[in-house]
């Protein structure tokens, strides 16, 4: 009878202490860090001025920043908003002034890196050309803003 | 006087120009389904101000998985891809965005969803890999047939150990039961006795 009694005083010892000690001891250690989600994210000025141009010129602006604000490498395309424009067609684009390394619209992108640092800014430079040297029909109306006119698209690479 | 004013307007836009910000996530995603399985997928959009934006997709020739945006100027009616969204929202600086796409064949397609703000020149797009199975879809496939038998596991509790673990303790407790059971009508057959 004693026996018995000492039986089960161990095994509720065992019940109390050691069973949630086992399944307490399979808790995993955890690391924690902040993982900041992939974002891609560029900056581009709203409008860009030209100045006045009419057909038979060309005219060049001065250098335009874009800005990669997220944290991936990515390319910008510039592209017109209506692909049938007639005047915003003559956009050329180049990184140099050197005039021979414009690209017509839709034929140039830009890389940009990744910021060194996170939520820093990598920025770079294009210039932009409108060349109606070779435009035959009537301009409208005076070209002050591109505003609307193309976009600048941004994809990750 | 007017000559002057608006070379103090010209000067004034040059030396202050604003920016617009855009920022997508994510900004790529790869997408399985079968043939008339409706997948969606939501975009955070983020904005530097509450603007409203401008949804749009193009999509590449079929297998055609090249990132380069001039080669995405198909629609995606061309490939048979139904592409849903609403093509213009506010966003009050950040907004989840939903987009569903549905295919009427099977094959890979890759293409570009792209964010404009109506405000600016600035656009952010994201590259959507769809990769079709020759099937249609079969919902009853995706039913997980439980008994009572049967712990059907959620994706997010597959903490293989933690089980491993637990099964032991309770193979541990089983055996204990039974040896003190065991003790238990020994001890009243001796007491009988």
């Amino acid at each position: 009878m004693r026996r018995g009694r000492i039986l089960n005083v161990l095994f509720l010892f065992f019940l109390i202490f050691i069973i949630p000690q086992t399944i307490a001891d399979t808790n995993i250690m955890s690391v924690e860090s902040n993982i900041i989600r992939g974002t891609a994210s560029v900056s581009v000025p709203d409008t860009i001025f030209l100045g006045n141009v009419t057909r038979g010129y060309s005219i060049r602006s001065d250098k335009v920043y874009i800005n990669n604000t997220g944290n991936v490498d990515i390319t910008v395309t510039p592209q017109l908003e209506n692909s049938s424009e007639e005047i915003y067609s003559n956009l050329y684009f180049s990184t140099t002034t050197t005039e021979s390394s414009f690209r017509k619209i839709g034929n140039f992108s830009l890389n940009l890196s990744k910021p060194d640092v996170l939520g820093g800014v990598e920025s770079d430079y294009i210039y932009i050309k409108l060349d109606l040297t070779n435009y035959n029909k009537t301009v409208p109306s005076d070209l002050i803003s591109y505003k609307k006119n193309i976009r600048f698209i941004a994809m990750a690479r | 006087m007017k000559v002057v004013l608006l070379t103090i307007f010209l000067l004034w836009s040059m030396f202050i120009v604003s920016c617009s910000e855009i920022g997508v996530y994510p900004y790529e995603l790869s997408l399985e389904g079968n043939i008339d399985e409706t997948i969606c997928q939501k975009f955070l959009i983020s904005l530097d101000e509450n603007e409203i934006i401008k949804i749009e997709d193009r999509w590449a020739e079929k297998n055609e998985i090249r990132k380069e945006l001039v080669l995405h100027n198909l629609d995606a009616s061309l490939l048979q891809l139904k592409v849903d969204y609403q093509k213009k929202q506010l966003v009050e600086k950040n907004k989840e965005v939903q987009v569903c796409f549905t295919s009427a064949k099977s094959g890979r397609y890759h293409g570009a969803v792209i964010f404009s703000s109506e405000n600016s020149v600035s656009a952010i797009g994201s590259w959507v890999l769809l990769d079709i199975k020759g099937e249609k879809e079969d919902k009853s496939k995706n039913n997980i047939p439980l008994t009572g038998n049967v712990i059907a596991l959620s994706n997010s509790y597959k903490n293989t150990n933690i089980l491993i673990y637990i099964l032991i303790a309770g193979i541990i407790l089983c055996a204990l039961l039974i040896v003190y059971l065991v003790l238990i009508i020994k001890n009243r057959k001796e007491a009988s006795i």
